[in-house]
């Protein structure tokens, strides 16, 4: 039976695709180093075994045990418990519990022989003893710090990862906006650290996994190219690096939120980094089994007006506009239950669709699967893990499936000598439904109903589209090594070598006999993307005077990307089947290929005074293959200041605990490969080659440089049950890069990147986290942040204002009266209607510097209390894309029997979010459902006898219809008097993004060290601006990740999830 | 000591191979060519087809492009659905072009003229004074220049200040006058042909601008004379390689998936239909496979129609679709009122008779519904060009025989002049032009021209110089429509009514915002 069971195992593809991709090579690199580890590496030692506990109350899972001065460390077990094997001498033992203040035992091991060290830790939700590695040269603790790095422990502060770590992400800390792009399998989501860093490059944060740079770019989308004749025409959605990361194997996650703290990661790291810790074994450790089963679905949540909640995706109800009144009145509640489909408004319910699709929509069914094991022994410790993970969404075609496997080993090849070996893989294929702003796609014809590109709602038609396979599959390997050398206590080297391999597959096929293309098209696209870093990094300690200490460390960097990219199209099919490229009648290919090397090093100084005052100073000194010949080497220096005051005599013991911080430092980012060169772009015309202009160059391009300055304080109130940290940022982008504009009848009509202007981001970061109620059977946790942000462009530089990003980038304006406007930089722009309510002619003039104003429905004017931003063609700028404000709300009520419930709460607010969506459709007279009223309104009146353009009329001369419409109507439901720049709103938003349930059920299973049973629900609870008539401000577009562009096209909001699951530990 | 010392040393030897390994910045990166290695002698061929390239995305570009706008604004074909992709934007619709949204328009021209100059420089300098190339060369930088004088209002050269449009055709005149040249050296007796062919027109440009001026256009003619093959055609070609290289203005009507213009309710719609068929004009009238029979006999005036099973048309036969009858010799078009049974009441009333047994079917729809036109418009696509690969026409022999028409016109020679347009309609088999008026010379001239250079990015030309340079006669254009809802239709818009529409494109947005001359910054 064994023998069959491997077999089947053996013969899944995805075993041969993981021995095939290398992650094999990787395991077996692993598992051989692991058999080289000698048995015994040292005779003298002794064992430390003790109980961790907290003062008053039980054990304490998971706190890490280190002994200082060594490599040596383990983590404590469900009953506390540890036991480490321990060079024989005088030792301090260490250990850190998040939650809990520090603890120290000092004991001395006698070889052979066994030593006890039990600590009782006292609850502080202030944390200063807490070790970071992220920004520093080596691992510090937070009261060195003189910088904001958040930490986020899985274990303790996540409890339930989601199924990706976007979500995990969301609401959790101060100065983070994750905005996720929408519904569709796979989409992936915008991280903002800070709000914008960058008009021209990737505002995406950098993404290390254990020490190892890793991709941090959204995936390619699969969207056909331009020249392939069905452009665009895909899913539309871009898939994050990130989500490939099983989050359950996540141990802890740091974050940098900017140039302050990011100094060291040198150029490219101006958007802060995202550091994730991946969970290791533990020394002397019996085999510990996690398993966890999760069962659940995905569910659409409305995101259109009442009388049609999903925009026609499921049924509608009737309506018509009472000619007494002009009111909109639903007149025909519809259901898909009375076994017809309704889909179609009144008129077409003389033609029923039998046996069609009455939704588009559907609970998706979700399951996970996943198993863990991490133990050890003295000299070699392991964590192994596997995940398979099959997630239906919505939408009728999409379906997420994900295999994921991880191997972490530690090898102690000596006292002094440590190797880790990190290696996670996963295949992910993804299968989407053709959306997005994609002409034959299902969403976009769904929505504009009868006036789409088939001219139909015939259900069975818009089925068709549904032929259509659009797939997207990913192989992604990361693994490498880091070599611990310490060959004294005060002495500490680490070395890392890590190699990142995402090689991403997008096919999209329309198949012979598809209705648009009857002879049909296949596009293939393959990139491989790989990262290669080698990074050392050294720490010396040394003590000047009694009180005077401090740490040297010395390290560089090289960082090595290559992206390959070859895609094939071909069209025009024999027949039916399944087609490749090759067999079609013609086709077409291409391929890209840019490689990127970027390397420097770095220098940092830690005084440290008393352990109370810390001095940091530092540099580093990057080199990239980017720039341009005059520029050479960039220097980026920092410096920081910590000063734990509670530590001072004079401070009141009742006062608690505080640290008060300042730091200020420089980071980078890198132009393009391409930048500096004036280039031609060589194309085959009618298979003629030819040239065609492409780059006009900039010689002296050179990475733009961020400057940032934070102070803030971290404080711990009564007897720190409450924590508080408060932080003020400013951070100014000089030599930023920009696109500028080139004079068009000069040739080159491609922007050039270029160092011009400035652009600024401040603001507050506030976190609070307390434990108000903490009994032994019952308590209760509240937390929350406030985080602010404020963008603008302080300079242009003289280049001329343009469009970056989906916003507006223009350099401040003098007033007369010598006033200078700023605008946010890439704002969202448009046409101002400052009585969209009001039944009157449009009121849209942009008077800059002139008191905002609104005028309600009444006609009466209020005061916004902002001033009017006018660009150069007299749009209005209303404000940044990105959230200026963001709340996060998290509180935990603890039980009777160790039951939990969870909640997790985001507020962003402040952002404009454009609607493309709209826009396109009214543009092209689809009766949209904000519209209804307006609709209604011109039926009247040809039912009345008129025609339409009778009723209607024009902008200059309206018919009685247009004179019935508000403002907003006029100019967003009449075709003739539609632009597109009508469609930026307010994107504020409020969503539960977590309510969890957690019941231990440990004692109802047998032979298991833990049970949980949890119900988890996400993104059910939401609200809308009403400004925003619909959708949701996260329904995502066609745009990429990495922009700071907000827009919607034709996708569908995040659903809501819920989800079972029952995990064991054993 | 030793072997501790040396372990001290394995930090700072991998940092130091960290270092080593990051010095090295070195990359090569294929793909874009770097502009120096244009100027070599084997790079004259690609840098000539780029100009060509240019000049083809030019005028058939997917936003904008000069082909399509031209057709849209001149009402040489109708919108019939997408505004966006592949479609006429609502306010080229309204007859307004915009200096925002046909920002594109001038960037892509300007790129267009950029490319073939600098391919005449660059030749100039690297290839010999009788290479066929430089010839060529010089022919599609005067064709760019024309293309930008016919359509632009105004010029401007190499980021150089606004200037009046005749430059254009200075320019194009002096580029034409240089392929000709070159041409003969070559031996390229075609490419001579098109030299002369497009001096011929960049100088009645000149000729018109300079109020008629009879001594440009005596030099108009004799370029015009010295093309004698009334066959001769010099095209810009279009291939099917790739979606960027395809004839745009086929494309955006070929129902992939886009079916964004029609032929429906313009002028040469009317033309067609009460002219024999002249075959410069050419459309499809796509009808739906469905159809049903007239159940009882319509007569002229009735406003609906009995058909035997309306339910055979399937679910398209409802309000606002279109129903074709087919009368011998004549097929009604009508939008669909109502429906109820097998009763059709229609929006415009029947012209003709309608025995019982005539066919009737749905018309195909354009894409979107078209909000000028109150919902969606038959689908009635332009045959003119009929493939991706279909080539536009830059020069003829017989746009040469109008501009010779044209010229006698000037000089008052009715008789010459219709003796020329007469050459082409025994050509096509069509009836004579008589000799009568001026004025109706001149109405005969316009109507020609408009039928020989239909769809060829000519009109806008046209009706702008003879605005500027009044003649007599009236134009042929606007668009068919029921002004007053009583069911006929009237000529609701034309190119002066019920407002002016634009005749040039205004200088592009992404210009004045850039050019220094614009924005008074210029040291």
């Amino acid at each position: 039976m064994t023998h069959h069971r491997w077999n089947g195992l053996l013969s899944r593809g995805w075993l041969n695709r993981l021995v095939g991709s290398g992650a094999g090579a990787a395991l077996a690199l692993t598992l051989g180093l692991a058999a080289l580890t000698p048995a015994v590496l040292r005779a003298q030692t002794g064992t430390v075994q003790g109980r961790i506990t907290e003062i008053g109350a039980g054990p304490i899972a998971g706190a890490q045990v280190t002994v200082v001065g060594t490599n040596l460390g383990t983590t404590t077990g469900e009953d506390g418990r540890f036991t480490l094997l321990v060079p024989a001498g005088q030792r301090t033992v260490r250990v850190l519990a998040i939650g809990y203040k520090v603890g120290q035992v000092q004991v001395t091991v006698t070889p052979g022989g066994s030593t006890t060290a039990n600590a009782e830790l006292t609850r502080s939700v202030l944390s200063l003893d807490e070790v970071v590695v992220t920004g520093t040269g080596g691992s510090a603790t937070k009261r060195e710090l003189g910088s904001s790095i958040s930490s986020i422990n899985i274990a303790a502060e996540v409890k339930d990862p989601p199924s990706n770590v976007d979500q995990m992400l969301q609401g959790r800390t101060a100065g983070l906006a994750v905005l996720q792009t929408g519904a569709a399998a796979g989409a992936g989501a915008q991280i903002r650290l800070r709000g914008v860093v960058s008009v021209n490059q990737s505002n995406q944060p950098l993404i290390y996994i254990d020490g190892i740079r890793v991709r941090s770019e959204g995936y390619a989308r699969n969207a056909p190219t331009a020249a392939s004749d069905f452009q665009g025409r895909g899913n539309n959605i871009q898939m994050s690096p990130l989500n490939d990361i099983n989050p359950a194997d996540i141990d802890r996650i740091e974050i940098i939120k900017g140039a302050a703290a990011s100094t060291l990661y040198g150029t490219e790291a101006s958007a802060g980094v995202i550091q994730i810790f991946t969970r290791k074994g533990q020394r002397g450790l019996r085999p510990r089994w996690n398993v966890e089963a999760d069962g659940g679905w995905s569910v659409a949540r409305p995101f259109g007006p009442e009388y049609n909640q999903f925009v026609n995706l499921k049924p509608r109800d009737s309506v018509y506009v009472d000619p007494a009144t002009n009111e909109l009145v639903t007149f025909e509640k519809r259901t898909a239950t009375d076994g017809q489909c309704h889909q179609n408004d009144d008129l077409s319910d003389a033609f029923p669709v039998p046996n069609a699709r009455c939704s588009w929509l559907r609970n998706g069914f979700r399951q996970k699967y996943a198993a863990s094991v991490a133990g050890g022994f003295d000299q070699f410790q392991y964590f192994v893990s596997g995940l398979r993970e099959d997630l239906d969404g919505i939408l009728p075609q999409d379906n997420e499936k994900r295999l994921s496997t991880r191997g972490n080993f530690g090898i102690d090849l000596s006292e002094k000598v440590r190797v880790d070996i990190n290696t996670g893989y996963t295949n992910y294929r993804v299968r989407n439904t053709p959306s997005g702003n994609n002409a034959q796609g299902l969403i976009l014809n769904v929505y504009r109903a009868e006036r789409n590109y088939i001219q139909s709602n015939d259900a069975a038609r818009l089925d068709s589209i549904l032929n259509q396979q659009i797939t997207t599959e990913i192989d992604r390997l990361v693994t490498g090594g880091t070599v611990y050398y310490t060959p004294v206590s005060w002495f500490t080297n680490r070395f890392t070598l890590g190699y990142d391999l995402a090689a991403q597959e997008n096919r999209t096929l329309r198949p012979f006999g598809f209705q648009a293309q009857p002879l049909g098209r296949l596009h293939d696209e393959q990139t491989k993307f790989t990262t290669f870093t080698a990074d050392y990094a050294g720490n010396l300690d040394y003590r000047l005077s009694g009180s005077l200490s401090g740490t040297f460390s010395l390290g560089g960097q090289t960082i090595s990307e290559e992206r390959i990219r070859t895609y094939a199209f071909g069209r025009d099919f024999a027949g039916p089947g399944e087609p490749t490229v090759g067999s079609a009648a013609s086709f077409l290919a291409d391929e890209t290929r840019v490689r990127t090397i970027n390397a420097g090093f770095f220098f940092q100084n830690v005084f440290k005074l008393s352990d109370k005052y810390f001095l940091t100073g530092g540099a580093r000194v990057d080199g990239n293959s980017a720039f341009g010949e005059a520029l050479g080497l960039q220097v980026y220096p920092k410096v920081a200041l910590s000063y734990v005051i509670s530590d001072e005599g004079f401070w009141p013991q009742s006062f608690g605990e505080m640290k008060l911080r300042a730091a200020m430092g420089y980071a980078g980012r890198a132009p393009g490969a391409f930048d500096k060169l004036r280039t031609w772009t060589p194309v085959a015309t009618g298979g003629v080659p030819s040239f065609l202009p492409s780059n006009v160059g900039d010689t002296l391009i050179g990475p733009e440089k961020t400057r940032e300055i934070e102070i803030g304080a971290d404080a711990g109130f009564f007897s720190n049950r409450l924590a508080a940290e408060v932080t003020y940022y400013q951070r100014q982008t000089q030599d930023a890069l920009m696109d500028v504009r080139q004079v068009p009848s000069l040739g080159f009509l491609n922007d050039q990147t270029a160092n011009v202007g400035k652009i600024e981001s401040k603001g507050l970061e506030v976190t609070l986290n307390g434990v108000l109620v903490d009994a032994q059977t019952f308590g209760f946790e509240l937390g929350g942040s406030v985080y602010t942000n404020s963008s603008r462009v302080l300079d242009l530089g003289g280049a001329p204002p343009f469009e970056a990003q989906g916003g507006w980038v223009q350099g401040p304006d003098t007033l007369a009266d010598g006033r200078v406007i700023y605008y946010p930089v890439a704002g969202a722009f448009g046409i101002n209607i400052k009585n969209k309510d009001q039944v009157a002619t449009p009121d849209t003039a942009c008077a800059q510097g002139e008191p905002g104003y609104t005028i309600d429905a009444a006609g009466t004017r209020h005061e916004t209390g902002d001033i009017q931003r006018c660009d150069i063609s007299g749009r209005t700028i209303f404000g940044p894309q990105q959230p200026t404000l963001i709340l996060g709300l998290n509180s935990s009520l603890r039980l009777p029997g160790g039951i939990t419930l969870s909640a997790r709460g985001e507020y962003q607010g402040g952002g404009y979010v454009y609607d493309g969506a709209s826009g396109n459709a009214l543009s092209r007279s689809v009766r949209w459902p904000t519209c209804a009223r307006a609709h209604g309104i011109v039926d009247n009146y040809v039912a009345g006898g008129m025609t339409t353009s009778q009723a209607v009329g024009t902008a200059s001369s309206p018919g009685p219809a247009q004179l019935a419409m508000t403002a907003w109507e006029r100019h967003a439901c009449i075709a003739a008097n539609h632009n597109f720049d009508l469609h930026s709103y307010k994107a504020d938003m409020f969503k539960l993004r977590d309510l969890t349930l957690t019941v231990p059920v440990g004692s109802l299973i047998p032979r298991t060290e833990s049970a949980t049973l949890r119900v988890s629900v996400q993104n059910w609870l939401r609200w809308y601006h009403d400004d925003l008539r619909i959708f949701d401000p996260e329904t995502g577009s066609n745009t990429s990740l990495d922009t700071q562009g907000r827009s919607i096209t034709e996708h569908v909001p995040p659903p809501a999830t819920i989800t079972m699951s029952l995990r064991l530990a054993f | 000591m030793t072997n501790h010392q040396s372990r001290n040393y394995l930090g700072w030897a991998a940092l130091l191979g960290v270092a080593a390994l990051g010095c090295d910045f070195s990359v090569t990166n294929p793909g874009p060519v770097e502009d120096r290695f244009l100027d070599e002698l084997t790079a004259r061929r690609a840098i000539v087809t780029g100009a060509q390239r240019a000049l083809a995305n030019s005028i058939q570009a997917n936003q904008g492009d000069i082909l399509y706008y031209v057709a849209a604004i001149t009402f040489e074909l109708n919108p019939a659905g997408s505004t966006g992709s592949f479609g006429i934007s609502t306010q080229v619709q309204d007859g307004r072009l915009l200096e925002d949204i046909q920002s594109y328009t001038w960037n892509d021209a300007s790129e267009a003229r950029w490319v073939a100059e600098d391919a005449v420089r660059r030749l100039t300098k690297i290839a010999s004074p009788e290479d066929s190339l430089l010839a060529v060369a010089n022919l599609w930088a005067g064709y760019a220049n024309r293309l930008m004088g016919e359509n632009f209002c105004n010029a401007v050269i190499d980021g150089g200040p606004e200037e009046a449009r005749t430059v254009y055709f200075t320019r194009a005149e002096g580029y034409f006058t240089e392929a000709n040249r070159v041409a003969g050296l070559a031996g390229k007796a075609n490419v001579a042909s098109a030299a002369l062919a497009g001096r011929a027109s960049a100088r009645a440009y000149l000729a018109t601008y300079n109020s008629n001026n009879t001594a440009t256009w005596a030099s108009a003619a004799a370029d015009a004379a010295a093309v004698t093959s009334n066959t001769f055609r010099w095209v810009l070609p279009f291939s099917d390689q790739a979606q960027d290289q395809y004839n745009g203005l086929f494309h955006a009507q070929a129902g992939q998936p886009y079916k964004a213009h029609t032929q429906w309710a313009t002028y040469y719609d009317l033309y067609n239909r009460t002219t024999a068929a002249d075959t410069r004009i050419t459309w499809l009238m796509r009808l739906q496979s469905a159809s049903t029979t007239v159940a009882t006999a319509a007569a002229p005036g009735a406003t609906s129609i009995t058909v035997a099973d309306a339910g055979a048309l399937g679910t398209g036969a409802r309000a606002e679709a279109w129903l074709v009858v087919d009368a011998t010799g004549t097929k009604e078009v009508h939008q669909i009122a109502s429906v109820s049974g097998n009763t059709f009441t229609l929006r415009t009333p029947m012209s003709s008779v309608h025995a019982a047994g005539q066919t009737v079917r749905l018309a195909e729809l354009g894409d979107a519904a078209v909000g000028k036109f109150g919902g969606n418009v038959p689908h009635f696509p332009q045959q003119k060009y009929a493939s991706r690969t279909a080539p536009v026409a830059f020069s003829s022999g017989w746009e040469m025989r109008l501009l010779q028409a044209e010229e006698a016109l000037v000089r008052g020679q009715v008789a010459e002049a219709v003796g020329y347009m007469n050459q082409r309609r025994a050509n096509l088999s069509l009836a004579d032009i008589p000799v009568g008026t001026p004025a109706e010379a001149w109405t005969a001239l316009k109507a020609e021209r408009a039928l020989e250079l239909w769809l060829e990015a000519r009109r806008l030309g046209d009706l702008s110089r003879w605005d500027a340079a009044p003649s007599p006669g009236t134009t042929f254009d606007g668009v068919w429509r029921d002004t007053d809802g009583d069911g006929t239709w009237e000529q609701l818009e034309s190119m002066t009514t019920p407002n002016q529409r634009s005749l040039c494109f205004p200088v592009g947005r992404g210009e004045k915002q850039t050019n220094c001359h614009y924005l008074g910054t210029c040291s």
